[in-house]
């Protein structure tokens, strides 16, 4: 027994030391990293009050050819290739699993998680959605563009309203039509069970009255035209062409009869927590994909649905702004904002183009990174970000392809401008001047962030106003200095030392000390609250920073680190308003910039508000009246027009010092799969991998 | 004995309710809330998380909490995960189970007949370059820094040599159509394992009291032939290429488990057979010439075990807590990963519902052992 053992045991020790050896020796040269850094501006045009050009073509007899061209860089040759065997398969890698397949809990309730949409975002259409890469508000179900909003009397009580012709021929995975009814019956169960999150978001309450149908294709919907204290209103962009138009259509004869059970559960939350609990069973989809299989913990399946009314459908974007889409399956073409003609910056047929999409799901970056290397996945969500010795070794692999896009979101420090000192405004831009969002990014982060002064993200290149002020930017430590001090002193602040910086102007040599509000009385020892570095090493760098120049400049601030929790505990506590100094948080940000009003509208701080976002409690009337303004606004241009206003405004007056945005990092694997583009505002897992238009080799 | 059981017991109960008591005042002092997951959204209206917070009841007092805590344990009724909503806890546990205890048991039995196989050698020829070999490499294993070696597993037989899959438990395209869920195939892997235990354990029982000559024989024919008719059931059953994806995907898990852990018995049993073979019985048996193999695996070994036997029933009872490690490495979702990820996200009626189920395991493991070391050492049910 024993020498068997023994034999064994140097029988193993031997096989792992030669393996070791061998394998340690084995790597061969590799090919050069391919990577692309893209900057995407995403321009947002959107016609809503103006007729649109909708062509329908009946008989088509010439087959359009699809032409790719926006690769910013030629794709890589494709190396080692594997031969394509059984059916295609476009394989994805996750690090948690959804929480449910039931979209009325995705966009509702708790299952809302980026995982849940990642695998069932493809489910549902709506009437109208953002095209490709560019942004531009199309039609999806909707056939051609709605009448523009008018003011009607119905009984004695005036709405605005709108009419929308849903297509023809599209019809859910179990060949049932798609009907206005459909829109109807999914307006009316949210309005019903008043379900909230994204629903009431997208069925804003206090604007939409009600959705009826005309017909089995004619929708007309009814907005109220005053508010609760009988104001007039008017739904603008926010609440129609980027709210309820964009409301994904769930099919009546599946979840009616369930919706109808929930009802009976009781009242309230029972009957949302019944309707949430439904487990789909066979539920028809109209977006392309629909539920095949789902092993928790280890895959998601979904295949792709062949009746799929916009497969084999040719989208064109051009460069004079005009985009077209060619569906030569339920015969129409088209065509908005211009003539289609010149050249194209992005063509593509719609998908799925494959047979099925597996989802599989890793417990940590490294077994799928490696996953990912090897081939077993060819697109990795990523939703977190990639640390740098993994973005090493994936541009180190031969055949992965790294590319970087611009994120919508935003990292800000924020003020409590309900008391002093920060409720100065040159108090404000004092510390706004001594933060060197550049040196912090480049220098110290290397480039893992990226300077921002605008609230819209420069990513979001439509609605950014590059105009705005960039206090601070270019300046040496001696110039920030010298006008943080001035601006301090132009409010009536006081220092019994000033700083003073080195002769080099490398460092201050003498912190200032002393230093007084406007009334006299000593600043209070200031708190700077920030995630932890084990949650995010950028911005409690950022935090440590600000603290060290606020500290130079005699302002008496310590940064806290905390957890994400603990920091989100303080801003929604009860005593926000008294105990609340400066904090350094984030936002991710959607394409149209109504979060403008979300944050800082004085309507939304917590005493006014319970569970308001406005945390610091900013209260600006010229401000205020913009995003209102905003609200009721119609036109793109005019809504454009406010938002550069309050990007202006709130540069100047600093409520939040917008800090960084960050890079989003994509992977893939171009030998086995190849997008029409990678290049989109917030990177390609926010647009769920491309799984829509992605081919697979 | 009954007296001793009774007092075991009591004993026990008495922990248990300290054990919850504690759970969850430790669970429920973490600052923030579940809601506080989905309320970064400035979009999101403020009724919206009021009424999260109404549906998960953490808007009730604390005491409440620990009295409604205190009841749904009593009544095996833990509640709805929050960050699973809606699924309920004991439903994510079943799922969960499983797979973690399939792949720990398995460790925990190999690396405890590793570990001891290997103590008895190492005690026996003290001195030798076995026993340094042993001691030297078992230590450092036992030593070494679980998550870096996991990966160097990985790295090295299934990224390199391209022998074992990379992490998880099954490859979705084997899996793509199965006319099964994972669950159904590991609860019948644990189902087989437990068959062909008993019914080995049955033929070495039924020898050993008739004092069969051949028993070796039998015993070792028993174990082809259950091995065999468990081989050919599932060749037969159309899953068995299920069961061997599941196979294939442990053997790196527990393999590695394997490593890190066999030292731990290795030297407990060392040093356990070092006190037996200063004992008097075992030099009569030596004076009776009894062989070296008898004396040290009959005399020695056998009296060796108790403390041994002890830590593997604690083992086996911690497998279902599964390694937070290993399984975060080898992306194998089981009952580990679900602890720290419902104590991360303050899913509190998963992290407590899992923290109690495994409490309560443990507690019932070491009653167990209590029984079964006063069947073994009569020293203990007479004290």
């Amino acid at each position: 027994m024993g020498g068997i053992l023994r034999g064994r045991l140097v029988f193993l020790l031997l096989t792992l030391g030669i393996a070791v050896a061998a394998f340690a020796c084995g790597d061969t040269d590799e090919p050069p990293p391919v990577e692309r850094i893209v900057t995407v501006t995403v321009e947002v045009p959107v016609e809503v009050e103006k007729v649109v050009e909708v062509e329908k073509v009946v008989e088509v007899e010439k087959i359009v050819e699809v032409e790719r061209v926006v690769e910013a860089t030629p794709t890589p040759a494709p190396t080692d290739a594997p031969a394509p065997t059984g059916p295609a398969i476009y394989k994805m890698g996750l690090f948690e699993d959804p929480i449910s397949r039931n979209v009325w809990n995705y966009l509702g309730g708790p299952a809302g998680s980026v995982w849940t949409g990642y695998v069932i975002g493809g489910y549902a259409t709506q009437l109208y959605g953002y095209s490709d890469q560019r942004f531009d508000w199309v039609p999806v179900a909707a056939d051609g563009f709605p009448t523009p909003l008018a003011k009607e009397t119905v009984d004695g009580t005036e709405y605005w309203t709108t009419e929308v012709t849903l297509k023809q021929g599209v019809t859910w995975s179990d060949g049932e039509e798609l009907t206005a009814d459909d829109f109807v019956f999914t307006v009316n169960t949210v309005m019903d069970l008043q379900l909230g999150g994204n629903w009431a978001q997208l069925v804003d309450t206090a604007f939409v009255d009600r959705a009826e149908a005309l017909d089995s294709h004619r929708l007309k919907l009814y907005f109220k035209s005053t508010d609760a204290d009988g104001n007039p209103q008017t739904p603008g962009l926010s609440v129609w062409q980027f709210g309820l138009a964009f409301m994904p259509m769930l099919p009546e004869h599946y979840w009616a009869p369930v919706v109808e059970e929930a009802k009976k559960a009781g009242t309230g939350p029972q009957q949302i927590e019944a309707l949430f609990a439904h487990v789909p069973d066979g539920e028809p989809t109209a977006g392309g994909l629909a539920f095949r299989q789902w092993e928790p913990g280890a895959f998601f399946e979904n295949e792709t649905v062949t009746s799929h009314f916009q497969m084999g459908a040719v989208i064109t974007e051009f460069a004079n702004g005009a985009y077209r889409e060619t569906n030569e399956r339920l015969g129409y073409t088209e065509v908005a904002y211009g003539e289609a003609t010149g050249d194209t910056i992005l063509e593509f047929e719609v998908g799925p183009h494959f047979e099925t999409e597996i989802f599989s799901i890793y417990g940590n970056q490294d077994s799928a990174i490696l996953a990912l290397t090897t081939g077993d996945i060819d697109f990795l969500f990523n939703p977190l970000g990639l640390e740098k010795g993994f973005l090493d070794r994936v541009r180190q692999a031969p055949d992965l392809e790294v590319v970087t896009n611009l994120d919508n979101g935003v990292f800000y420090l924020g003020f409590n401008t309900r008391k002093g000192p920060m409720s100065f405004q040159e108090f404000r831009q004092a510390v706004a001047t001594m933060i060197d969002k550049e040196f912090v990014s480049q220098s110290i982060l290397q480039d893992a962030a990226i300077p921002m002064y605008a609230m819209v993200p420069e990513g979001n290149a439509f609605w950014h106003n590059d105009a705005t002020s960039k206090i601070g930017q270019g300046m040496t430590l001696g110039e920030r200095i010298g006008q943080a001090v001035e601006l301090l002193k132009s409010a009536g602040f006081t220092y019994e030392q000033e700083p003073e910086v080195s002769e080099d102007g490398d460092f201050v040599s003498t912190p200032g000390r002393g230093l007084r509000m406007p009334d006299g009385s000593e600043i209070p020892q200031l708190e700077l609250i920030a995630p932890s570095a084990g949650y995010d090493p950028l911005r409690s760098t950022f935090a440590i920073w600000i603290e060290r120049w606020l500290t130079d400049l005699g302002i008496p601030v310590r940064a806290q680190l905390v957890g994400f929790n603990v920091l989100v505990d303080r801003l929604f506590s009860e005593t926000v308003a008294e105990d609340l100094d400066m904090w350094i948080l984030g936002w991710g940000l959607s394409v149209f910039p109504n979060y403008l009003e979300n944050i800082f509208h004085s309507r939304h701080a917590p005493e006014n508000e319970e569970g308001g976002y406005n945390w610091g409690g900013y209260a600006n009337p010229e401000f205020d009246d913009l995003a209102f303004a905003l609200l009721s606004e119609t036109t793109i241009d005019g809504a454009r027009a406010l938002v550069y206003q309050m990007q202006e405004l709130l540069a100047e007056d600093l409520p939040y010092i917008t800090l960084f945005t960050t890079p989003k990092i994509d992977v893939f694997r171009p030998s086995r799969v190849d997008y029409p583009y990678t290049s989109v505002l917030g990177g390609m897992a926010q647009q769920q991998g491309l799984q829509h238009l992605v081919l697979i080799k | 004995m009954a007296g001793y059981l009774l007092r075991r017991t009591v004993q026990i109960l008495l922990t248990l309710f300290v054990f919850l008591t504690i759970v969850f005042f430790l669970v429920s002092a973490q600052p923030g809330d579940i809601t506080r997951l989905y309320s970064m959204d400035p979009s999101l209206p403020p009724e919206t998380r009021a009424n999260l917070q109404e549906l998960f009841g953490v808007n009730e007092p604390l005491w409440k909490q620990y009295l409604v805590h205190l009841k749904n344990t009593l009544t095996g009724n833990f509640g709805v995960s929050f960050s699973l909503y809606p699924r309920t806890v004991g439903d994510v546990i079943l799922e969960r189970l499983p797979r973690t205890l399939v792949l720990f048991a398995t460790a925990t039995v190999i690396s405890f007949y590793l570990g001891f196989a290997l103590g008895k050698i190492i005690a026996w020829r003290r001195g030798g370059w076995v026993e340094y070999t042993s001691t030297l490499g078992g230590v450092s294993l036992y030593t070494v820094f679980t998550p870096w070696f996991g990966l160097m597993m990985i790295w090295l037989f299934a990224f390199k040599a391209g022998w074992l899959p990379i992490g998880k438990f099954l490859d979705p395209v084997v899996w793509r159509d199965a006319p099964t869920d994972s669950n159904t195939i590991f609860n019948l892997m644990l189902a087989t394992v437990a068959g062909v235990t008993v019914v080995v354990f049955a033929v070495a029982v039924a020898t050993k009291k008739k004092r069969l000559a051949a028993a070796p024989l039998l015993q070792a024919g028993a174990i082809t032939v259950a091995t065999a008719a468990v081989v050919g059931v599932w060749l037969a059953s159309g899953v068995g290429h299920l069961a061997f994806d599941l196979v294939k995907h442990m053997i790196l898990p527990v393999a590695t488990l394997t490593l890190i852990s066999f030292a731990g018995t290795m030297l407990l049993t060392r040093n356990s057979m070092l006190e037996v073979i200063r004992e008097d019985h075992v030099m009569v048996a030596r004076a009776k010439g009894l062989p070296e193999k008898v004396v040290r695996d009959k005399h020695v070994a056998r009296n060796a075990l108790l403390p041994v036997v002890t830590s593997f029933v604690f083992s086996l009872a911690f497998a279902i807590d599964g390694g937070v490690i290993i399984e975060s490495v080898f992306s194998w979702p089981g009952m580990g990963q679900t602890l720290v990820s419902a104590t991360v996200s303050e899913d509190l009626p998963l992290a407590v519902g899992a923290f109690v189920f495994v409490g309560i395991f443990v507690l019932v493991a070491h009653l167990a052992a209590d029984v079964l070391y006063a069947y073994l050492d009569p020293r203990v049910r007479y004290r």
